[in-house]
């Protein structure tokens, strides 16, 4: 068991994150790494159709680059917290801000539109576009560019994530794997400032997964953005976290280092955390 | 299950049978039973020729405003979070279930020589009643809610977190509404403006009243009816129904002719894109 803290300390650190609670991560953190930090204020409540308040979001924390992982119950508050950060949904007063630019704040009454925040959003379901081929859904974002610019970045995410061949398909006509790789590739190509991702793998075999967090891992490694996670899947934690974040009733309840995550792990569940350490130590 | 499932297909078939054939009959007879040639020949006058372009040139005219004012409104009524919204809702449907002769009389009311439209544009010898105006105003009234219905449809069923997904990947409202809610919304709202397009073309009683002349098809049959009776008419009815078989095929088949998809699916067939 010691053994294993070690080994799964000495992966945190291969990810350029020291294994902290995420006070002291802050205050390690360079600056470089700050700058592109995302950071969070928010109050957000939903009222009922009846006028009665039925939801509730505070929550304060900021997401490094890197993946924070966003966890709790159905009805906890996460999907309302990505919205609310890409700016889907309307929050009544806070701040989002990614390093020094203001996303977001209610005092100064600043709320730039989706398409202004530069933040890509993995959807639960995807929402690729059905009338699109592959390749017109990965170049969707890039619009602004080129026609020469546009084919060259889509063909490079393509190829990146194994996709080139599927181009000219329709989205009904590929795999359940395929569509979450077309939807990263869709999200990852416009060069975001931040990834946010719904439970984007709840429908997929454990092999597929393994395989798309290879390549999400891959991406990130070279990148460095903050990526808010949401996920249930215990191995999508442990593959993928390095921080991992558990709202309650829309309210921040436990805030971990993987490590923390970790040491609360069952003997079985800890056989597959060296597992899949080791096999992030070779991907990188 | 699979007896009582069959037995339930044969009762459903029985019955769907009885209307399907109390539908197509009237038609199949009147196509079938006609002598095309002498029909299309009988055609071939001045005044059935010149009904025809009043008909095909004011709902030209008709399907054109309606597409342009009434997806809008389509749009803003699936999407939009208006005040009254089941009102205006209900507003739309209004005309379908208004008689045509009660509407026709509604309009001349509204746009006559002396209602409250009317007059000021009568005054400036811009009549509104009994010419080319008068019929496409006709055609907007009794059509329009085919296509505002059929928009309304198509753009609430279109997922909207496909429109968030533009969002963030940077397009404007115009953007999104331009390039993912329309494409996908159009199969449904082509079907609409096919079915109003054919109501406008078809439509009789309220054009009756509003704007007797210059004749359109339908009214050119009921002169012709009256005057000639059954064998007078039978040309151009044969005419207004080829017209709409027409129609009702080229609708029906239009994801062959724009690509844009299957205009059956908002009735519940699969589209390709399902999965």
């Amino acid at each position: 068991m010691g053994q294993l803290s070690v080994f799964a300390d000495w992966f945190r650190l291969g990810w350029a994150l020291p294994a902290s609670r995420s006070h002291a991560r802050a205050a390690n953190a360079s600056s470089q790494e700050l700058a592109r930090s995302l950071e969070i204020r928010c109050a957000h409540r939903y009222l009922a159709p009846d006028g009665q308040t039925s939801f509730s979001l505070e929550t304060n924390f900021i997401a490094q680059p890197g993946v924070t992982i966003l966890r709790g119950h159905s009805g906890a508050g996460k999907t309302t917290l990505l919205r609310c950060i890409a700016g889907l949904a309307a929050m009544e007063s806070g701040t989002i801000a990614v390093g020094d630019r203001l996303l977001f704040d209610s005092v100064r009454k600043i709320n730039l539109e989706p398409r202004h925040r530069k933040i890509a959003f993995v959807f639960q379901h995807l929402a690729l576009f059905p009338h699109l081929s592959v390749r017109e859904n990965v170049g969707y974002g890039l619009r602004k560019l080129s026609e020469t610019d546009r084919n060259a970045r889509v063909e490079a995410v393509m190829a990146s994530f194994r996709i080139g061949r599927l181009g000219d398909r329709l989205p009904s006509e590929i795999s359940g794997g395929e569509k979450q790789r077309v939807a990263l590739a869709r999200a990852l190509v416009t060069e975001p400032a931040v990834l946010l991702l719904d439970e984007p793998m709840s429908s997929l075999d454990t092999r597929t997964k393994a395989l798309i967090i290879d390549d999400l891992r891959a991406w990130n490694a070279a990148h460095r953005i903050p990526i808010v996670y949401v996920t249930h899947d215990a191995d999508e934690v442990r593959a993928l976290g390095e921080r991992a974040i558990t709202l309650e009733h829309g309210r921040i309840v436990s805030d971990d280092s993987l490590l923390d995550v970790d040491c609360e792990a069952t003997a079985a569940d800890t056989r597959r955390i060296e597992n899949s350490c080791s096999c992030s130590c070779h991907s990188l | 299950m699979s007896r009582k499932l069959n037995g339930m297909v044969l009762l459903f078939g029985v019955l769907g049978a009885v209307l399907l054939l109390n539908l197509v009959l009237p038609i199949g007879n009147l196509l079938l039973g006609s002598n095309w040639g002498s029909a299309l020949r009988s055609l071939d006058q001045p005044e059935a020729l010149q009904a025809a372009k009043v008909s095909l040139l004011s709902s030209g005219i008709a399907i054109l405003a309606m597409t342009i004012f009434g997806v809008p409104l389509g749009y803003l009524l699936a999407r939009a979070d208006l005040p009254l919204k089941r009102l205006w809702i209900g507003l739309v449907f209004l005309p379908m279930v208004v008689p045509d002769l009660a509407g026709g009389i509604l309009l001349l009311r509204l746009f006559g020589p002396y209602g409250p439209i009317g007059h000021p544009f009568d005054a400036h010898n811009l009549a509104l009643t009994n010419n080319i105006v008068g019929i496409v105003l006709v055609q907007i009234f009794v059509a329009a809610p085919f296509v505002v219905a059929s928009s309304l449809a198509s753009f609430s069923n279109v997922d909207r977190e496909l429109e968030a997904a533009a969002g963030t990947l940077g397009d404007s409202a115009w953007q999104v509404f331009t390039r993912v809610s329309l494409p996908l919304a159009w199969p449904g709202i082509a079907i609409g403006i096919t079915l109003a397009w054919i109501r406008a073309l078809g439509e009789f009683g309220a054009t009756l009243v509003m704007a007797y002349s210059p004749h359109t098809l339908p009214v050119f049959l009921w002169v012709k009816f009256e005057s000639e009776g059954l064998a007078g008419a039978l040309p151009i009815a044969f005419c207004l129904v080829f017209l709409a078989v027409v129609a009702v095929g080229v609708s029906m088949n239009l994801n062959r002719f724009t690509g844009v998809g299957d205009v059956l699916a908002p009735l519940g067939r699969a589209t390709k894109w399902d999965s």
